[in-house]
């Protein structure tokens, strides 16, 4: 847990101080798609694909929920 | 689905298809790896950003939070996870390249798959019905209910719907949110 904190804060600290001009942004996307390719292999080697009905039944409550949510915490306030 | 979408789904798909076939080692080692590298440049493409905040640009992404948060910790007996898993699985804001490795990670590859499809189902409904939120309810629904890709990914969308004041706040909104996602999601878990 503290060291993603660690890496994230560090992170910042970097990109606000040295300022690198490297173009990360575009870097970012294709590790973002190999780490979820990977994350896939591990799915699949852990062989939870039994579950995956159970799993897209709870992805898709969690995802309706946290979207209805939102929506009622803005028109409450007014912001909308 | 939007474009956006749909290549992260397929490489998931992908990546399940070879892993139910070939057994690979050192998958968690590449994972930890990758996730660093990933934080730590997400971390300095932040810190790079000169942004001015105002009071009044952080109601909508408060308002998220608790939006988020709050039903996150609601479905989590229906779910039958613990309430801090659920609630960590709901602080990506739809960050789903973020959240699914980061709770994959900490705990395990059931619930890094609900983590990133979850997330991934927010991104894509929100902007599917885009047009139609921002219509009937309001351009603050909108940006509430796609989260933290309100600052990238889902801008265009936002521009296309709502007024220049909205993409702005819109803009301020996911900033916030992806600034909070990587310190909530491993402070939730460690709870």
């Amino acid at each position: 847990m503290w060291d993603v904190l660690l890496l994230f804060i560090t992170g910042i600290a970097i990109g606000k101080f040295l300022k690198p001009k490297v173009k990360i942004e575009k870097i970012l996307p294709y590790m973002a798609y190999v780490l979820i390719f990977i994350i896939g292999v591990e799915i699949g080697n852990e062989g939870i694909l039994s579950q995956l009905p159970e799993i897209l039944f709870f992805s898709l409550l969690i995802a309706i929920s946290v979207m209805i949510g939102s929506i009622i915490a803005v028109k409450l306030s007014r912001v909308a | 689905m939007m474009y956006s979408s749909i290549i992260p789904l397929l490489l998931l798909i992908l990546g399940i298809a070879v892993g139910s076939f070939v057994k690979l080692q050192l998958i968690s080692t590449t994972i930890s790896l990758l996730l660093y590298s990933l934080i730590l440049l997400i971390g300095i493409t932040l810190g790079r950003r000169k942004i001015v905040l105002r009071v009044k640009d952080l109601e909508a992404p408060v308002l998220t939070l608790v939006g988020t948060l709050i039903p996150g910790a609601i479905v989590a007996p229906i779910i039958g996870i613990p309430v801090n898993v659920s609630v960590a699985i709901s602080a990506g804001f739809g960050w789903y390249s973020l959240a699914g490795p980061l709770i994959t990670k900490i705990c395990g590859a059931k619930a890094g798959t609900i983590a990133f499809l979850s997330n991934l189902f927010r991104e894509a409904i929100s902007l599917a019905l885009a047009r139609t939120i921002s219509e009937k309810i309001g351009c603050g629904a909108l940006v509430a209910s796609i989260g933290a890709g309100s600052m990238d990914t889902a801008l265009p969308f936002v521009a296309q719907v709502c007024d220049y004041n909205w993409v702005v706040r819109s803009f301020i909104s996911g900033l916030v949110l992806t600034l909070l996602a990587p310190l909530l999601i491993p402070l939730l878990l460690g709870l």
